[in-house]
């Protein structure tokens, strides 16, 4: 602080006194345009000007000034008669007394013996996503996203890996109130983030915290004038990557052959001899030009805030929209939402409401049946058409007996069918707080979380070819609505003995959660089509469910330091759930720390070139309930009904076995790190290395279907370990005009399954496998071993499905076509017999690979000259392998629609001896394309996931036109990665509700995360933006 | 706001607060959607839902929704695959692998069956109900648990033969069983159901198991284990029974109208007007399930359906070499099938506008040839006749020719080919062998059953697929043989039961 005396108080009035001065950065010694002075304990303020000056009149010559700004820690000054005072603010990010958000309440960062990391809120802005998951991808060590590049779809986030096999996302608190789902929440409003992640951190949200928690703090208004501002930016979005697919001539080349050689006639349309002969030069559809578009994406937001010296507020309005990258309505996303933050102190009172609202509406993608609309876009067949003339809805489809492929029109479908979501969600929390003493306080939290979910999906008659036909038009509706209500009872404690500082507080908190839907159902609609359920005329059905689950908590915290130096922390949580039987329902989760802040004790006092150094270290258990309701009771199911007399007969049964002892998850965790800040505060290195181990795991034991049961009975039968090292560095520093902030992180996982219940019976996924001893979902299959090159080769090796005589022996002589286009032949794959045993068995899959980056990274980079400033962002993991599902569709050769440019070069001919790509035949009777290491990419990547570039005009520019601040920018989204993935990106969402998922219907992916099925590709986007503050 | 309403507001908020946090009963949530089963199995109506469910299982997609249609037909040389899908290739020519949908779905759907049937034979009986009832509702569990291992049997051959509902982990996983045990045990059902069940049902029970079909069924069993003596006791039972005959038009077997008919020994009920609108392909059944099967639009025409599934050539061959007395083509041929002749309509369409090319042919089996219709919409209420007095004639003959009464087998054939008007084979073949009336057998079967799941059963059962000669004309008949090899008679166990059975063992041919 520097405090200049120029001159004497000079002779003012009694009542009135002024004083002028300017206020500068502590780092950059520039002006500080902006920050808010006010008189403590009055209305009367000021900020600001645009060099960091200001001139103000106190009451008094004796009052106090304070001097605050976002980013910057606020300061009180005495005014002592002065009448200049000059001084510096220290930026937050490198100050000493750092406040962080912990659960209920804060903590000063010194102070803190648990792993929890900050995300800084201006690196949330560089992302053009609206969701979360999205801004945290690559900032936070230990913290992986898997995103989807579907508009409105919410990525999916881990910490420090899988700790479940049922929901692994992280608990998220939004001031003090968890929430289950924050994809609804605005980027905008956010002021801070932390990510608590272990035990010591996480632990007083025990029963929720096993993957870790996201505490998200919301923006309040600034003591003083009312300010306005604006954030907005425009953009276009692309899908850039392309498959390599076949155009007309090379198909119907393709497709013959692959007939030919399984003795079948060939497609009429790709026979030149037939009635029915697609001319290829006539018809040449590239379906990903035609299908993929520049989509447009814009977000705007406006802040009104300000406050005095008893109250603050901010008032924020949200507009987001996305549009579809693929040609139709859908898939879309728009989002509008609005907050009202505020809070009063009246003496010992304190009240503060936060109040939310979000409404959005998707249009979804809308794909038939099979696989996923991306893969169907890669199928259509090149010989198709995208219009037709004569088929109902104007598209055009494929006949199955004169094509032989099944092949969607994508296009025809996302146009023809409609489906839309939209949600309207409200978050509310009042928080009273009663000072009792100075250092006693009792507060008590009431909030309310109510979505309304609503879907609509409408099917008009169509035909787009075999088997995408419809010819009665439909209607579904329905609305979910979910609603939770919180109250949390809290007293908390604070005082100073000597050196000894306790803090603590307990509290109580109880939670009522329910979900209710409804769905409605009618047929029969006929132009034109009124699509509200009342118009259709046959078929009107309504269905509906309840559901409801409550949670009582007892919890507490204590917080003790010796001089700053030794540090204890320890909470524990008592909680009980309904979700499990009376016998299983309460459980307890206890949590210890210990710091030592190294750089406090007097023998390091000469160690001048570190400034702070604190190891910590953190054991504690955390709970996970998220099973589902009533999961402990098998249930009848009613609906299993019959027919008698051609009247419905109602049938009722059991359809699911269950386990009725089942009860909580535990993760037990413990972590271990350093925390260093060096060479005057300008390098910070984090280091961690944690060793989780998650017990009792919820599994779905995959049990025999002879059982008759539906599902898997979920039993606590899993462990799970989950380690590794975090790191994260940062350089801030100046040099002439230039500032720069460069950080990197660094985060290691290994996984491995511990024990997975009843026998330890292993849990296959798309392409995967989950067995002890192993990684989660690691990829598992054949090894192909080269290509049969002639028949002694062919009948030389072990049996795969060799034509065989009467007496099961292998028929030797049969070597003729008829063999080869019903058997295992010269030009199939070879597959390797790992046991030996002479035959090509499901014994013979091998591990191929994990599914978990053996690392993660990511780097930025902010560079500030003058008015300029420049942001880079690169994330990316090693390690991890894909299989590539899209590629085994387009590579099989196996006649259901067009190919990859790749197998039509290289495939095994007579002529052309490949080693690598087996022949082309219908039917696959070698089953080439089984799960094998043919599918098997590496996943790893480099990405430069946002670049920005922008200009902050001179405030002698801006000032005269009454503007604060005013910025531009360019920014660039995905703007390019390096992998050597074959697919359209190696980052792909791996969620196949069919296969996957023991626990829960299989929300999470996580068994099959290898499998790339057709993910949405992500975009590159880019945009231009703005922010204008008054 | 004033200082004192505000410090109010702050009072009520806390003494809110802590009234809120004594609800005691706060963690006992039930589920109110469904009942447990704690509270299930105590009345008589749960009784009767507890049996209904067991039928349910034949509606599946895994049984006779599809499944258990196509694939024992696409195995037939009655019928042939025309798919662009590889399920419907590979079920014609034996090259079903372990991992593909249908070998799962058949397997899963069964046991399903069986699990629910197990539950009434554990449950009902200690509920308090009429007594007369209770024995039919078991009586009816036993034939339907029978007929679900008599399917499994005939699929898979080597399977867990699972009597009892899991209690726990150590009732998951139950080893395979010796196929003579499994028929023990299907025998063993059958007599079970036979002298507690009905002959008949009336109004909203008709289409429940009846002693006429366990009796059928039993001597099924023993014909499949060439024990001709006691299958044609149970055959004589039935058609002395009374109970039976042929209906005067042979597609009054086919059709929604004349469903349980008096020549309707067993049939799967479907009906598209009871019960909701969503295919129940698969997943948990909901209310919003209908009744409805998808059989019509897999075998539809192209244009009327999916057209995965055709009937042969040799199929319509065969029939061509009859005649009726009149010197007509079998009426049988036009009721099972589509093709061009004069007057030939498809769905109202006539046959040459609807097909430029005029030399395909399809099936009208179970197709509703709507005039102005279709199957698109893959929903089609006709029920599928499981068993009818025909086959069960067919049956008998074969078994006493076995038993060495070549003339029984005369009479009762010529009941079957009365009805289609065709000459009385004792004028036009007399004096048949032993072996030869075997082969008449063979050709009438072919033909009156044609399309009906059996063709393949009796192929498997008559051992032809291990008469090299006999193979060889199949595959003259239906180059789909072509692809079969030893041990594909049965279909692989799926991979993920073996994944998570380690007690069982990959069927003889699939690279075990």
């Amino acid at each position: 602080m520097v405090a200049v005396f120029l001159a004497f108080s000079s002779m003012t009035a009694m009542a009135q006194h002024t004083v002028t001065g300017s206020v500068k950065d502590a780092s950059t010694n520039k002006g500080l345009p902006g920050v808010n002075i006010l008189v403590q304990g009055t209305t009367q303020g000021t900020s600001t000007d645009a060099k960091g000056h200001y001139e103000l009149t106190a009451p008094s010559a004796t009052d106090t000034l304070i001097f605050s700004f976002i980013g910057y820690q606020t300061r009180k000054v005495p005014i002592k008669g002065r009448s200049q005072i000059n001084l510096t603010m220290q930026p937050q990010t490198i100050s000493g007394k750092q406040m962080v958000v912990v659960g209920y309440g804060t903590q000063q960062k010194e102070d803190i013996t648990g792993s929890i990391s900050t995300v800084k809120s201006k690196n949330l802005k560089n992302t053009t996503s609206p969701m979360l998951g999205d801004a945290l991808q690559g900032r936070v060590a230990g913290v992986s996203v898997q995103n989807s590049g579907t508009p409105g779809s919410a990525p999916k986030v881990k910490i420090r890996g899988p700790s479940t096999f049922g929901n692994n996302e992280p608990l998220y608190v939004v001031d003090g109130v968890p929430v289950g789902g924050i994809q609804d929440f605005d980027l905008n409003d956010i002021k801070s983030i932390q990510v608590l992640k272990d035990a010591s951190a996480a632990a007083i949200y025990g029963t929720q915290a096993a993957n870790g928690v996201v505490l998200i703090t919301t923006k309040n208004g600034q003591k003083g004038k009312v300010r306005v501002s604006y954030n907005g930016y425009y953009g276009l979005e692309n899908i850039t990557q392309r498959y390599n697919m076949l155009n007309s001539r090379q198909y119907q080349k393709l497709d013959n052959e692959e007939l030919r050689n399984a003795n079948m006639p060939l497609a009429p349309a790709n026979d030149p001899n037939s009635q029915y002969y697609v001319d290829p030069s006539s018809i040449n559809t590239n379906w990903q030009d035609a299908t993929f578009t520049t989509a447009n994406t814009q977000n705007h937001s406006l802040t009104v805030s300000g406050g005095g010296e008893n109250g603050s507020f901010a008032i924020t309005g949200n507009y987001f929209n996305e549009g579809n990258t693929i040609k139709g309505p859908g898939p879309d996303y728009t989002r509008y939402s609005g907050r009202v933050n505020s809070d009063y102190t009246f003496g010992k009172f304190k009240v503060s409401e936060k109040m939310y609202y979000a409404h959005w509406d998707k249009t979804n993608l809308t794909g038939l049946h099979l696989t996923s609309p991306i893969t169907d876009i890669l199928h259509a067949l090149p010989t198709q058409p995208i219009y037709s003339d004569t088929r109902l809805g104007g598209y055009s489809g494929t006949d199955s007996d004169i094509r032989k492929a099944i092949s969607l029109n994508v296009i025809g479908a996302n146009n023809l069918l409609e489906s839309h979501t939209n949600t309207n969600r409200f978050l509310g929390a009042v928080t009273g707080q009663y000072n009792i003493l100075d250092n006693l306080y009792y507060k008590v939290r009431f909030s309310y979380d109510h979505s309304l979910v609503s879907g609509k999906r409408f099917t008009p008659r169509y035909d787009l070819g075999f088997f995408y036909q419809n010819d009665i038009a439909k209607l579904d509706e329905n609305r979910d609505k979910s609603t939770t209500q919180i109250v949390q009872n809290t007293l908390h404690y604070e005082q100073d003995f000597g050196s000894h500082h306790i803090k603590a507080f307990i509290g109580y908190t109880q939670q009522i959660s329910e979900f209710n839907t409804i769905d409605g159902h009618a047929e029969g609609y006929s132009r034109p089509y009124f699509k509200v359920l009342s118009a259709g005329t046959e078929n009107q059905t309504s269905t509906g469910t309840k559901n409801s689950h409550t949670l009582r908590s007892f919890l507490g915290r204590i917080n003790y330091s010796y001089k700053d130096r030794y540090l204890v922390h320890g909470t524990l949580r008592r909680d009980g759930s309904s979700r499990f039987a009376p016998s299983n329902r309460y459980a307890t989760f206890p949590s210890v720390s210990i710091g030592w802040r190294v750089s406090n004790e007097p023998f390091f006092a000469d160690v001048d070139f570190i400034n702070e150094l604190k190891l910590r270290a953190s054991y504690g258990r955390l709970g996970n309930q998220d099973i589902g309701n009533y999961a402990y009771s098998a249930y009848i199911n009613s609906n299993a009904n019959y027919v008698f007399g051609n009247q419905l007969a109602n049938g009722a049964t059991q359809i699911n076995l269950v386990d009725p002892n089942i009860k909580w998850e535990t993760n037990i965790s413990r972590d271990i790190g350093i925390d260093m800040a060096l060479f005057s505060n300008k390098f910070h290195v984090n280091a961690d290395y944690y060793n989780n181990k998650a017990e009792d795991v919820l599994v779905g034991v995959p049990i025999p279907l002879s059982t008759g049961s539906n599902s898997n009975p979920t039993v606590n039968g899993a462990s799970l370990r989950n380690k590794g090292f975090e790191f994260k560095l940062e350089y801030q520093d100046r040099s002439g005009e230039l500032s720069y902030d460069l950080s990197a992180n660094f985060s290691t996982l290994q996984n491995k399954v511990l024990s997975l219940g009843q026998g330890g019976k292993p849990i296959y996924g798309n392409g995967t496998k989950t067995a002890v001893g192993h990684s989660l979902g690691a990829l598992y299959g054949y090894v192909a071993n080269g290509i049969f090159q002639n028949w002694d080769e062919v009948y030389n090796h072990a049996y795969q499905n060799q034509k065989l005589d009467s007496n099961g022996n292998y028929d030797m002589g049969a070597r003729d076509q008829t063999t080869a286009a019903n058997f295992t032949a010269p030009g199939d794959i070879r597959f390797k017999d790992l046991n030996g045993d002479g035959k090509i068995t499901s014994a013979d899959r091998t591990y191929l690979g994990s599914a978990i980056p053996k690392y993660k990274y990511g780097f930025n980079a902010d560079l500030q000259y003058n008015q300029w400033s420049l942001s880079m962002f690169f994330q990316g993991a090693y390690g991890n392998k894909i299989v590539n599902r899209v590629r085994q569709t387009v590579e099989l050769m196996d006649g259901y629609g067009n190919y990859d440019q790749y197998v039509y070069d290289h495939h095994w001919t007579q002529k052309n001896h490949s080693n690598t790509v087996p022949r082309a035949i219908y039917g696959d009777p070698n089953d080439n394309g089984r799960d094998s290491k043919r599918w098997v990419e590496d996943g790893s990547y480099l990405r430069l996931k946002n670049i920005k570039l922008s200009y902050t005009l001179p405030e002698d520019l801006t000032n005269r036109i009454g503007i604060r601040n005013l910025l531009i920018y360019v920014q660039g989204q995905n703007v390019f990665t390096i992998t050597k993935y074959k697919g359209y990106s190696p980052v792909i969402s791996s969620v196949n509700a069919s296969i996957d998922g023991p626990v829960g219907g299989g929300q999470s992916g996580l068994f099959s995360r290898a499998a790339d099925v057709g993910s949405y590709p992500q975009p590159r986007t880019l945009s231009v933006g703005m922010s204008i503050d008054f | 706001m004033k200082f004192s309403s505000f410090k109010i507001l702050v009072v009520v908020l806390v003494i809110l607060g802590f009234l809120s946090s004594c609800d005691g009963n706060l963690l006992n949530q039930h589920n109110p959607n469904e009942q447990t089963t704690q509270t299930f199995w105590k009345t008589k109506e749960d009784a009767i839902k507890g049996t209904n469910a067991v039928y349910g299982a034949l509606q599946l997609d895994g049984s006779y929704m599809r499944f258990a249609n196509t694939v024992p037909d696409l195995r037939g040389e009655d019928t042939i695959a025309d798919s662009p899908w590889n399920v419907m290739t590979a079920s014609g020519d034996f090259s079903l692998t372990a991992t593909m949908l249908p070998v799962r779905l058949m397997w899963k759907v069964f046991y399903e069956g069986i699990f629910r049937a197990n539950q009434v034979l554990e449950n009902v009986p200690d509920i308090k109900m009429d007594q007369n009832l209770k024995a039919r509702l078991l009586g009816e569990a036993h034939f339907l648990r029978g007929l679900y291992y008599f399917h499994l049997l005939k699929l898979y051959h080597n399977i867990p033969l699972v009597l009892h509902t899991a209690q726990g982990q150590e009732d998951y996983d139950v080893p395979q069983a010796d196929p003579d045990s499994v028929w023990a045990q299907i025998e063993k059902d059958f007599k079970a159901a036979i002298p507690v069940l009905p002959k008949s049902y009336n109004g909203n029970n008709i289409g429940r198991a009846t002693k006429g079909a366990a009796e059928s069924y039993l001597g099924k069993a023993y014909l499949f284990n060439e024990q001709w003596k006691k299958a044609a006791d149970q055959f004589k039972k039935v058609i002395d029974s009374g109970e039976y005959g042929l209906v005067d038009k042979y597609r009054d077997n086919f059709t929604v109208k004349n469903e349980n008919n008096k020549e309707s020994i067993f049939e799967v009920q479907f009906s598209k007007s009871a019960g909701g609108n969503i295919i129940g392909w698969q997943a948990p059944p909901s209310s919003a399930w209908g009744e409805t099967q998808a059989r019509s639009i897999t075998y539809a025409p192209t244009g009327f359906g999916w057209g995965d599934i055709e009937p042969s050539r040799t199929l319509y061959n065969e029939f061509k070499k009859e005649k009726t007395v009149n010197g007509k083509p079998d009426p049988r041929l036009r009721a099972s099938l589509f093709y061009d002749y004069p007057g030939e309509t498809v769905y109202g369409v006539p046959f040459d506008s609807a097909y430029t090319d005029t030399t395909e042919i399809f099936w009208r089996k179970y197709e509703s040839d709507t005039p102005g219709g279709s199957e698109i919409d893959a929903k089609s209420g006709i029920n599928i006749r499981l068993m009818r007095y025909a086959d069960v004639l067919l049956m008998y003959a074969e078994a006493e020719n076995n038993l060495g009464n070549t003339p029984v087998a005369y009479t009762y054939i010529q009941k079957v080919r009365d009805r289609a008007n065709l000459p009385d084979l004792s004028n036009t073949k007399p004096g048949l062998t032993q072996q030869q009336m075997q082969d008449q057998i063979a050709h009438e079967r072919f033909l009156e059953l044609n399309g009906e799941e059996h063709r393949f059963d009796d192929i498997v059962r008559w051992g032809w697929l291990q008469d090299p000669q006999k193979l060889n004309w199949l595959q003259q008949r239906d180059s789909e043989f072509k692809g079969y090899s030893k041990g594909h008679e049965y279909l692989p166990i799926p991979q993920s039961e073996l994944d998570t059975n380690p007690k069982l063992k990959q069927n003889p041919g699939y690279g075990s």
